[in-house]
């Protein structure tokens, strides 16, 4: 049982902590281009294809950064605080757009 | 047989013959079919040349979107397969190898 | 967890998520690498469909009947019915009762048979700012009209196909998360793999199979993952785009879902194209009218064509639009220039403008990936890459427990074992299950009861015994030495495929020399030639591994990967 836990904490965690973080970012991202570009004048459509063009490239990026980056706090703060304040923003957007 | 597909033929025999060329230019591999070494810079450059002309082949063979693919997976056939005959019966290659590719030699 | 460098970091990841996800990557390579010709494999499970492709039938006098006759789906009423119906309204609406709201159909050029649906309307919705849509699908002969019998199984569309993408898990979709999260780390091994390859140009060529099998199971792994390294990045990429609106990173379907909503509504008065019925019962036009006239249009742009995908929005309604787009079989990208007609009287509402240069490169990816191009060379080549991956993956498997299974044996873990076993049923173990699928098919009755379930039943039945025969042979694995099951499968497939083109044969009369010279119909020759490649590689693969005896490592045999 130790070993498991041993096991989760030194490589498992890890993976999940990028996997989950690098899509916590590339979601805010997303969403605050596709707001943002409709707000700007934009058509939704396009917005939300440039969106999606370049979400994954983005989430290998900040995968491989998380997981490798020297200065923990860097990526993980990017990627976590960042993408909060990113899915916010984009959410914020949206509100002042259907009105 | 129409003239697409004629096309096509010229671009898998031009990639063929690159990869080998571009195989040869490495000292493991010309070992493999003659002794010396190989004028690898000079192999090298006949050897991207021909896959310049192979992707020219492909576009005149079809539509630029199909022809891109076609060349990029022309290209990993020929490679796999050079490399699989450098694995099994490299003295197929020697006709390739022709004598001015060696290095030293006068051209 | 430290890593010393950067490298040794890479090293882990491809190491460990390439193996973990191995598994399920190989399902998703074989699979669709069998996808590319998903239609003629079609055309051998269903031999009343062994005819000539069709261009699309006439609307007014086939279609419609077809589809005034079609019913919504059994299972999908009584899932989805009680969540759209609005308890308030009164009863439910009776299945076969539900009002029509659409209508499409589909052909490409590889196809004899017409696939057509239907999306019925609930009455009363509880919520109307949803689709509420019910469906019936329905696939019929496009010479006669005829439906195609309801137990016959489309092995290599609605089997193979699907299970690349979704593994055919369907409860909560589960299997689309599972595939699109070994997708990205398929990205990921992709990348770490050429990070940690130091010699990659030095050794693009390289496979040295004269030593020993740790060297050379590595040299294949490299030469496969790398020569093709552009198709297999692409491929999981655009697979990952493809689905990432609706499962993977679904933002404007939940979170941005009122901004696509206004969208929509805002789309459908710069269009023209109505987005909500508007309750004024109308009748249609004639639509093969609507389908010459977009047929002349595509031919004055330059662009004749056929039409590929055909669909009524708002059916029976005053609002009600027809959209008709063109089989886009000359070109990389997806099904385009849509022109839409008033459903009414046959007048041009739009024609699709040229796409921005987004959609345009969106359009271009995952065409590049779903492949509605006529082009059977090309067609070809991405079967060829798609072998090519699983041969990576496979001999990665292989090089994995090379590399430990020594000293697993001295220190008498179990680790290289299970590992085998997993590699065996997701290598030989998948071709063991598709073939036998395939043989089953032309064994049992053609008017079974349920024969496609069936044949579902025995592809399942057949992975798991590849499974259990691994497991139980494995022993001499914990001893360092080889597993039979490898050999004995190659076998196993070697016999299952012969006897698969013969039942073909037998059952149907189409033989490989009417197929190919008296009465050539490739599709079936395809699928046959490519049975008996299957028996000879495997074959090849079973003679080169030489049952254990006491002798050393022998460096000319070679694990088998097909």
């Amino acid at each position: 049982m130790a070993l498991f836990w041993q096991v989760t904490r030194s490589y498992i965690t890890p993976v999940v902590a990028a996997f989950l973080g690098g899509y916590l970012f590339t979601w805010g991202l997303v969403s605050l281009l596709i707001s943002g570009m409709v707000y700007l004048g934009g058509d939704f459509h396009n917005a939300e294809t440039i969106g999606f063009l370049l979400a994954f490239p983005i989430f290998l990026f900040m995968f491989f950064w998380i997981f490798i980056g020297q200065r923990r706090w860097l990526p993980y703060g990017t990627a976590f605080i960042g993408g909060v304040i990113m899915t916010a923003a984009a959410y914020g957007l949206q509100t002042q757009l259907i009105q | 047989m129409n003239n697409n597909t004629l096309w096509l033929i010229l671009a898998i025999i031009l990639m063929f013959i690159a990869m080998s060329w571009l195989a040869l230019s490495l000292p493991s591999h010309w070992k493999q079919v003659r002794s010396g070494k190989p004028a690898s810079t000079r192999l090298r450059m006949i050897g991207w040349s021909a896959i310049f002309l192979s992707a020219l082949c492909c576009f005149k063979a079809d539509h630029a979107s199909m022809a891109v693919l076609v060349w990029l997976m022309i290209g990993a056939a020929a490679a796999a397969s050079i490399g699989m005959i450098l694995s099994a019966c490299p003295h197929r290659l020697k006709w390739l190898s022709l004598g001015s590719f060696a290095e030293g030699s006068k051209r | 967890m430290k890593f010393a460098n950067t490298r040794q970091a890479m090293a882990w990841l491809h190491t460990w998520l390439g193996l973990i996800f191995g598994f399920v990557l190989m399902i998703c390579f074989f699979f669709g690498a069998l996808s590319v010709f998903d239609r003629e494999i079609d055309r051998w499970a269903i031999p009343d469909t062994r005819f000539d492709p069709q261009p699309m039938p006439s609307f007014d006098t086939m279609l419609l009947d077809v589809f005034e006759r079609t019913e919504p789906d059994v299972a999908e009423y009584n899932r989805l019915m009680p969540i759209y119906h609005d308890p308030d309204a009164g009863d439910m609406t009776p299945r076969t009762e539900l009002p029509a709201d659409e209508y499409w159909a589909y052909t490409t050029h590889r196809d004899p048979v017409l696939l057509m649906g239907i999306g019925f309307r609930v009455p009363t919705p509880l919520n109307t700012e949803e689709h509420n849509h019910i469906h019936g699908r329905v696939t019929i002969d496009p010479r006669s009209g005829e439906e195609l019998p309801s137990n016959s199984l489309k092995i290599g569309s609605d089997w193979f196909y699907p299970l690349h993408y979704s593994l055919n898990l369907n409860w909560n979709f589960i299997g689309f998360y599972i595939v699109g999260i070994a997708a990205f780390f398929m990205l990921v091994a992709l990348v770490s793999g050429v990070w940690i390859h130091r010699k990659i140009f030095r050794e693009f060529f390289t496979f040295r199979r004269e030593k020993k099998t740790q060297r050379a199971t590595l040299d294949l792994h490299n030469m496969s993952g790398v020569v093709a390294l552009p198709f297999h990045f692409f491929f999981a990429l655009t697979g990952l785009i493809i689905f990432a609106a609706f499962y993977y990173l679904p933002v404007t379907n939940t979170m941005l879902k009122p901004l696509h909503n206004m969208h929509e509504t805002i789309e459908a008065d710069t269009t023209g194209l109505p987005h909500d019925r508007s309750g004024i019962a109308a009748s249609m036009a004639s639509v093969d009218d609507m389908v010459s006239e977009a047929k002349r249009r595509w031919a004055a742009r330059d662009m004749a064509g056929e039409v590929g995908f055909l669909m009524v929005h708002h059916v029976g309604d005053a609002n009600s639009y027809v959209s008709i787009y063109r089989a886009g079989s000359d070109r990389v990208s997806l099904v385009g220039e849509g022109i839409h007609f008033k459903a009414s009287n046959g007048e041009v509402l739009r024609e699709d403008p040229p796409h921005s240069t987004a959609e345009s490169i969106a359009e271009f990816l995952t065409g590049l990936h779903l492949q509605h191009f006529e082009h059977w060379f090309l067609r070809w080549l991405y079967v060829l890459g798609g072998l090519l991956g699983c041969v990576c993956i496979a001999t990665g498997f292989i090089f994995f427990t090379e590399k430990r299974k020594q000293q697993h044996a001295k220190n008498n873990s179990q680790g290289s074992r299970i590992v085998d076993a997993f590699a065996i049923t997701t290598v030989t173990g998948i071709v063991i299950a598709a073939v036998t699928m395939l043989l089953a098919n032309r064994l049992l009755p053609a008017d079974m009861l349920n024969k496609g379930d069936w044949e579902k039943w025995i592809f399942c039945i057949a992975l798991a015994f590849s499974f259990l025969h691994a497991t139980l042979r494995s022993e001499p694995v914990a001893r360092g030495e080889k597993n039979p099951a490898w050999r004995e499968q190659c076998l196993l497939i070697a016999g299952l495929s012969i006897t698969a083109v013969t039942a073909n044969w037998l059952t149907t009369g189409d033989h490989l020399i009417k197929t190919i010279f008296t009465n050539p119909y490739w599709a079936v020759a395809g699928v046959d030639l490519s049975l008996l490649a299957v028996a000879a590689t495997s074959w090849k693969a079973a003679s080169h591994l030489q049952p254990e005896t006491n002798k050393k490592e022998d460096s000319s045999s070679k694990a088998a990967y097909e």
